[in-house]
């Protein structure tokens, strides 16, 4: 089993925590973090990192490990802005950098007086435009989030590599399917995984229903959970959001999917869901740790010891 | 006199000499590196209608990074030196994420960020279709948006690019102090009465001046000539040098424009301009300089060594064996 990759995301306070915890995982051999994209808004008045210059912070303070951003949000920079920053940061670490992009949520983005555009159309032109800006620079790889197959195929197309966040172990083979003969070997396959260490697997699944009920309330992701074969969670969770009752949008998350997105239950378990997603074809699998509200940094660390 | 600071440009191949470089002037003693925003390279002649109104160039292409992303990596592979966006331009980035970004620098970094802010210059922003707003307006705006979203939250010092008096004035009011990229050394004094009184003890007042050393005058003179060329062709300094008393400076500098007379160009730089800008001359007619500026009140007074056409690390390296 190759061990997984990380998501590092740092409240403010414990920014150098989180650099300190890049730099232990480099030294365990941990193959790639992934820096998400923090969003400003209502919640967190300012966004408490970017994703691009958290990467930088890393790539300074690590040796051998991928970085990359996980994912950046094209709103959030103009092209030829991200197109440079993206060159800055594969120069300076070396080749260890990739530019993973997405194209956010419109509920945040609309918070920001942004109109977003259609998705396959913006990010195709998006990505032209910064590489049309950087004529004579060297620029990562660059990996698309995708939830359903058209921005897999546009990934395929495209670019070097895909990022699913919470992608079914079932759909990875929608994944693979677009992936061009050619580009195979070298394709970046990225999923980010929540994952929930416990010894009572009924606590495991109540987190992951927690978790999930939250994405039901995300414009993208139904849409999804419905093309990864959960139409049946997506119209239960609808019918609860309706009446707002919390409970009933818990209880509309099956096993199967809890099961089939998230990593949770002992250090054995762990490893041999780890061991399946990578089977199943995903090269960067990476884990969130997302539910760790206050020792994120702690929390990181005591999961990749299942992984040593 | 107290040593300068850099100026530091992520040029494309030399990024990492760049950090190395800057790694050198913290051991050395160095007090300030200001990363600058690389807008992007001239490609494009400009319409005779455009020149006629003062446009020299078009610029696109490629950025050569962010002052954030910049001083980020500087800040991590040094230990005491400031580091700062000289600057930053602010239609680049939301007010709530340049602040974020801002204060997670300035948390890894120790606190030693100073986060430098400017609306940019008109002729680099139309090429990529920001809405541009009045520059007074939009840096009050930003700034607000920035300090609100921010409250309570440790922030780093805020400065503000500036040439002409009223936005040293609106920085005296709203910012912690000011960043001139080619003050006019006789011009300081009438620009910084518009600092408030109370403010001027902690108030930052930096300045990015283009330096050349050498023991040949015409040759340090012909350097910074064209160095001070770039910035004639933008109207937003033509009008500040005009504040300045430079009118029959910009005068000529448009006439060679609109007759696309490069030559002219250069020479419509007076020596007095010249001296009054640049840094520039033997090690001690610089240091001199320098102490002039700095008597004038600037008190973080920065290099330029971009205009040198050799390697930037070593150019900037070979800059400050004049303060050793």
């Amino acid at each position: 089993m190759g061990k997984p990759g990380f998501i590092l995301s740092p409240a403010p306070g414990q920014r150098k925590a989180m650099i300190d915890v890049a730099q232990e995982l480099d030294r365990r051999g941990f193959p790639h973090v992934l820096c998400p994209h923090e969003y400003a808004g209502a919640a967190t008045a300012v966004a408490p990192y970017d994703s691009l210059s958290m990467c930088t912070a890393v790539i300074q303070a690590t040796k051998r490990m991928k970085v990359a951003s996980g994912v950046a949000v094209t709103y959030s920079r103009p092209p030829h802005d991200m197109a440079a920053a993206a060159a800055f940061n594969h120069e300076i670490s070396d080749g260890r950098f990739s530019l993973g992009l997405g194209v956010g949520y419109d509920g945040i983005l609309r918070r920001f007086g942004i109109e977003s555009e259609p998705p396959l159309p913006h990010m195709r032109r998006y990505v032209a435009a910064m590489q049309a800006s950087a004529p004579d620079e060297v620029l990562p790889p660059v990996i698309l989030a995708a939830l359903r197959p058209g921005m897999m195929r546009l990934a395929g197309e495209i670019a070097d590599g895909m990022v699913g966040g919470c992608w079914a172990l079932s759909y990875v083979r929608e994944a693979l399917a677009a992936i061009p003969e050619a580009k195979r070997e070298r394709f970046i396959v990225a999923n980010i995984v929540q994952v929930y260490p416990c010894e009572d697997r009924s606590e495991g699944l109540a987190f992951m229903r927690r978790l999930l009920g939250a994405f039901m309330k995300m414009p993208s992701y139904p849409q999804y959970f419905i093309a990864a074969g959960f139409a049946d969670e997506v119209e239960r969770a609808g019918a609860a959001l309706e009446i707002d009752d919390r409970e009933a949008l818990w209880a509309s998350i099956s096993d199967r999917m809890a099961e089939e997105m998230g990593i949770f239950g002992n250090a054995s378990t762990m490893r041999g869901k780890v061991e399946e997603w990578q089977a199943a074809g995903v090269n960067w699998l990476t884990l969130s740790t997302i539910f760790a509200d206050k020792d994120r940094a702690g929390t990181i660390l005591r999961v990749a010891d299942v992984f040593d | 006199m107290t040593k300068p600071g850099f100026l530091f440009y992520a040029v494309p191949g030399q990024r990492k000499a760049m950090i190395e470089a800057a790694q050198e002037l913290d051991r050395r003693g160095f007090p300030y590196i200001y990363c600058n925003h690389g807008s992007a390279r001239v490609i494009q002649e400009p319409s005779a209608e455009e020149k006629a109104k003062g446009v020299a160039q078009t610029y696109l292409g490629t950025a050569w990074t962010d002052g954030l992303s910049h001083s980020l990596a500087i800040g991590m592979a040094t230990k005491q030196i400031t580091i700062g966006t000289g600057i930053e331009v602010t239609y680049t980035r939301h007010p709530h994420e340049m602040i974020g970004i801002g204060n997670y620098i300035n948390e890894v970094c120790d606190g030693r960020f100073i986060l430098g802010i400017g609306p940019g210059h008109n002729e680099i922003l139309r090429q990529f279709d920001f809405p541009i707003e009045k520059p007074l307006g939009h840096m009050r705006r930003y700034t607000e948006e920035m300090r609100t979203a921010a409250a309570g939250q440790p922030t780093p010092p805020i400065i503000f690019s500036v040439l002409r008096q009223k936005m040293v004035g609106l920085a005296g009011e709203i910012a912690d102090g000011v960043i001139w990229a080619n003050a006019v050394l006789s011009h300081l004094p009438t620009s910084l009465k518009q600092v408030p009184a109370e403010k001027r003890d902690r108030f930052i007042v930096a300045n990015l001046a283009p330096a050349y050393v050498s023991e040949d005058r015409g040759e340090a003179l012909a350097a910074v000539r064209i160095a001070l060329t770039n910035y004639l062709s933008l109207t937003n300094y033509q009008r500040y040098f005009i504040e300045a008393g430079y009118e029959e400076e910009v005068e000529r500098a448009r006439a060679a424009m609109a007759a696309d007379d490069q030559a002219a160009l250069a020479a419509a730089v007076s020596e007095r301009m010249a001296e009054d800008i640049a840094v520039f001359g033997t090690p001690a007619q610089v240091r001199e300089k320098i102490e002039a500026f700095q008597a004038a009140g600037v008190n973080q007074m920065c290099l330029s060594t971009l205009f040198h056409s050799e390697n930037q690390a070593k150019a900037i390296l070979r800059v400050a064996d004049a303060f050793d």
